[in-house]
């Protein structure tokens, strides 16, 4: 089993560590998008994430993970049973891997081969969606994705519902789960429909000045000859971060939004031209996780600030003759509007 | 004897004792003598070292199912239960594999080693089949790449510690055999055991560091593969109870490491001047902390360390290798920003086969009999217990259903190139240019927000120009256009020729391209170069009548006051959509040229 580096030894990189706990917490943004330079720790941060949520109760042995209080989107076969309160566990929140290569029938889930040929079986196979229902999942290289793939989650991360019907089979079961994607913006672009469902999407550059290079280079140096004994290092410092984590969550439905915010959030987008209400939408959302992560009680211009970047630059008009690119813009933005 | 020889062996040695630590080395060599006394000695080491050989290859247009796996159809029907059947890295945990021409390695397979590499094993979800199986591999990435356009992934390049150009070494420069076989008496799990041990100072990683900064590179992970080397290179050398690492590994980490990925040389003469005056990045965290004196006198100190560690280092590469290596960084640096994925269209007929779909075989869709078998044989059992109870007689062995049907898919790659075919001949005038130029500069614009490509070329006096190649690049679009120059003849042949020559390259490489010409047709320049409008024109209309055999859409945009008939006929002849434009302007001109494209 390989060791994923602590998500708190990870040096620098603040906005990205911001938006994937903001993320975490607020499923309803859509997930985030990391990209960035060769190197950066982008898919470091995203697997380190696992460790940082907690565990979720789950219909017990249900292939899907349905939410035994959840009175819709539940599968077929918790549905059926609603009438009777049905049994219980506990599991971690799935991060479910989505890799390239991989096959369809594998993804959104197909006839189970090995009941088939040796029982003569009719069965139906749960896919990577089905995983990750509730959970996350996470594309690396994801614009690398094949694009029949890439159109199945499109289909699937809007209506929050897998459907199958081929080969004879008929399923349909939930899968809402929060996208996250890396990837290297020099190696292709982005299909726009795609770049849509990521509610952030964070620029990462390699740290330039000495002393953070240094740094990183000393953590993984250690990580490298001692896993174990770094882990044990930083296990404190995710433990904190988990504690956050918690808290945020406890408090997140409280956390009041006044009229003059909302009036700020909606000249931020107007003043960028972006388009519809999803950016605000995603904006007042990210803010109030913010908010909730710093264990405030209402959400201030300073937690708005601090993930405008994130919240809109994917979501701007490109300009092919401004070569300033969209976080400056939208940082520019900010500093007028808000100096 | 070749000093770079023994540099190349140490990478040999290095990759052998931790193939996957360093993740692998790029290879440039043209295939010859050297680069198979190269390998030879790498698959004796490996040898040595216990690593599986001989050396596995992957080929370069490998499909998933052959890299990662697949069901196995023949054994499937003849055992009744799902065998999968491993793909190529499934084989390759602890060990090397081999690249042949790594610079045409597909992206996508490029980033599924890439995955192999950073995570030491392969997440495969195919056919029914999900497992996660160890890869911890290293690769040699054999790089035959000769122009200048050509090279390995940037991706691969990041992954692998290691960069040797063995095209530098001449075959009669090469030592005894024997010499390189002193390389092999090394025992690998003690080195191993010795490595953990290991730790570089503050100051040495500082110094790492610092040198990278040096040298222009950005990424870390090159930084890290040093301090790896540097301490692997301690390991080879130590007795069991000593662990010091020397300036020495140091130096050699950074020339195996560090140098090759360099884009940059500090020149180590004036560097001692240079640094008293001004630092050329000047560091905002170094000012604060000059402030404690502690902290500066260390500062000091990994200075000097750098500045050896680094001059002695670049001691051991050829100068003239080394900037030929940072001249070929740079070029990547610049090409890769282009974004090669590019846009690509599944069609039925042409392109590179990727995978399959269902659907029902017709004329212009292929069936894929594997995919059908595959999609067929989950459901034999199924199907032979309906088929007995309604108790046909005659049961063939294999009962596939229109379901199972899949065709063939291919990708194409369907980008578009748009050329501008500017006439700066004086007769276009200098203002008619300008317009010219900004349109242009318009169209680029709105090039790029499809992510199509854009060429220029230019003709005036004696020739015509391919100004700007292919690019997506506004910025070298721009500056080209910037610097086009006016006044001389008009020799329309030539640019007619230029002109649909690129236009027959890029449909080769599958892209669709379209001209634009802006000229005034008046051709003066016969295709020689000698001035004369009679013969000029003649050859003008030769050049029209071969390039009306390539199809090509175009467009013909007349820049004369007052439209005349010579540019309209050329038109007619090339097949060209004709537009007078006596009196546009750039915002104008650049509406019907998009008019025209869109349509």
């Amino acid at each position: 089993m390989t060791r994923n580096y602590p998500f708190s030894a990870i040096v620098g990189q603040e906005d990205m560590k911001l938006a994937i706990l903001v993320a975490a917490l607020e499923p309803s943004i859509g997930g985030v998008l990391v990209m960035g330079d060769r190197g950066t720790g982008k898919s470091t941060a995203v697997r380190g994430l696992a460790s940082l949520l907690p565990t979720m109760t789950v219909v017990k042995d249900c292939a899907y993970g349905c939410d035994p209080k959840a009175m819709a989107g539940l599968c077929a076969i918790c549905s059926s049973g609603a009438k009777t309160k049905p049994k219980t566990e506990l599991r971690p929140v799935p991060v479910v891997d989505l890799p390239l290569g991989a096959t369809e029938d594998r993804v959104l889930g197909a006839l189970d081969i090995e009941k088939a040929l040796t029982l003569g079986e009719k069965a139906f196979e749960p896919g990577l969606l089905a995983k990750a229902n509730r959970g996350f999942l996470y594309i690396d290289e994801v614009n690398l994705l094949d694009d029949h793939l890439v159109d199945l989650l499109i289909d699937v991360a809007a209506s929050g519902q897998n459907v199958v019907e081929r080969e004879g089979l008929s399923v349909r079961h939930p899968a809402r789960f929060v996208l996250v994607g890396s990837g290297n913006p020099e190696e292709g672009e982005l299909r726009p429909q795609l770049l849509d469902r990521f509610g952030l999407a964070v620029e990462v550059k390699t740290p330039s000045d000495m002393p953070s290079r240094v740094e990183i280079i000393k953590r993984r140096d250690a990580f490298e000859r001692n896993p174990e004994a770094f882990m044990k290092i930083w296990d404190k410092e995710d433990a904190k971060i988990r504690e956050m984590m918690a808290n945020a969550r406890k408090k997140l439905a409280s956390v009041k939004v006044d009229d003059k915010l909302l009036h700020d959030a909606s000249t931020l987008c107007a003043h960028l031209g972006t388009d519809g209400l999803r950016g605000e939408l995603t904006l007042l959302r990210a803010s109030r996780a913010v908010a909730a992560l710093d264990g405030k009680n209402k959400v201030t211009r300073d937690h708005l600030k601090r993930i405008a970047v994130p919240a809109l630059q994917h979501r701007l008009r490109r300009n092919p003759l401004d070569e300033s690119s969209s976080a400056t813009r939208v940082q520019r933005a900010l500093d007028e509007l808000f100096a | 004897m070749n000093p770079y020889w023994l540099t190349c062996l140490h990478v040999a040695q290095l990759m052998t004792l931790a193939p996957h630590e360093f993740g692998g080395v790029i290879v440039h060599a043209r295939s010859g003598p050297v680069r198979e006394r190269w390998l030879q000695t790498l698959e004796q080491l490996a040898r040595h070292h216990g690593l599986a050989t001989p050396l596995r290859k992957i080929p370069s247009g490998i499909s998933d199912e052959n890299l990662l796996g697949g069901l196995d159809i023949e054994a499937t029907i003849i055992s009744g239960k799902p065998i999968f059947r491993p793909g190529l890295l499934s084989h390759c945990d602890q060990s090397l594999v081999i690249l042949p021409m790594a610079e045409r390695v597909e992206a996508g397979t490029v980033a599924r080693i890439a995955a192999a590499l950073d995570h030491g094993a392969i997440q495969v979800e195919r056919d029914g089949h999900g497992e996660r199986i160890a890869c911890a591999m290293g690769v040699i990435a054999l790089d035959e790449s000769i122009e200048e356009d050509e090279s390995v992934n940037p991706k691969l390049i990041e992954r692998c510690a290691f960069y040797i150009d063995l095209d530098s070494i001449a075959w009669h420069d090469l030592p005894d055999a024997k010499l390189d076989a002193e390389f092999i008496d090394l025992d690998r799990i003690s080195i191993q055991g010795r490595v953990e041990q290991i730790t570089l100072s503050d100051e040495q990683y500082a110094a790492l560091v610092g040198i990278a900064a040096q040298l222009g590179i950005v990424s870390l992970r090159a930084v890290q593969f040093a301090a790896r080397a540097a301490r692997y290179l301690a390991a080879m050398d130590l007795e069991w109870h000593e662990s010091e690492l020397s300036k020495e590994h140091l130096e050699r980490a950074v020339t195996l490491v560090l140098l090759p990925k360099a884009t940059q040389i500090p020149n180590m003469a004036d560097e001692t001047q240079a640094e008293d005056e001004s630092n050329p990045e000047p560091d905002p965290e170094e000012n604060e902390e000059a402030n404690s004196e502690e902290t500066s006198s260390q500062n000091q100190e990994t200075e000097v360390l750098e500045d050896q560690v680094l001059e002695a280092a670049q001691a051991a590469i050829p100068r003239e290798l080394l900037d030929r290596l940072t001249q070929l960084a740079l070029v990547r640096q610049k090409n890769h920003s282009a974004g090669k994925a590019g846009a690509s269209q599944l069609s039925h007929l042409r392109g590179r086969p990727m995978g399959s779909k269902p659907g029902m075989p017709s004329g212009n869709q292929r069936l894929s009999l594997m995919d059908t078998l595959r999609a067929a044989v989950p459901w034999q059992r199924i199907r032979q217990a309906q088929l007995k109870s309604s108790q046909n007689p005659s049961q063939p062995k294999i009962l596939i259903r229109k379901d199972d049907l899949r065709v063939k898919r291919y990708r194409q790659r369907n980008q578009t190139l748009t050329t501008f075919v500017v006439d700066a001949s004086g007769s276009a005038a200098i203002n008619r240019l300008a317009e010219a130029k900004g349109a242009v500069e318009l169209l680029l614009a709105e090039c790029y927000v499809r992510r199509d490509q854009v060429a220029l070329i230019s003709f005036r006096g004696s020739e015509a120009e391919l100004l700007l190649s292919p690019t997506r690049s506004l910025v070298r679009a721009k500056r080209s256009l910037a610097s086009l120059p006016g006044g001389g003849g008009t020799p329309l042949a030539l640019a007619i020729d230029t002109a649909f020559a690129l236009a027959k390259g890029s449909l080769k490489k599958g892209m669709t391209p379209t001209l634009v010409f802006l000229t005034d047709g008046r051709a003066n320049i016969a295709r020689d170069g000698t001035p004369g409008r009679t013969q000029a024109q003649v050859d003008a209309e030769q050049s029209a009548k071969l390039a009306s055999q390539i199809k090509v859409r175009s467009l013909w945009i007349d820049t004369s006051p007052q439209a005349r008939e010579e540019g309209g006929h050329i038109a007619r002849l090339i097949g060209s959509y004709y537009l007078p434009l006596p009196h546009a302007r750039a915002h104008e001109l650049s509406q019907a040229v998009l008019g025209v494209l869109h349509t």
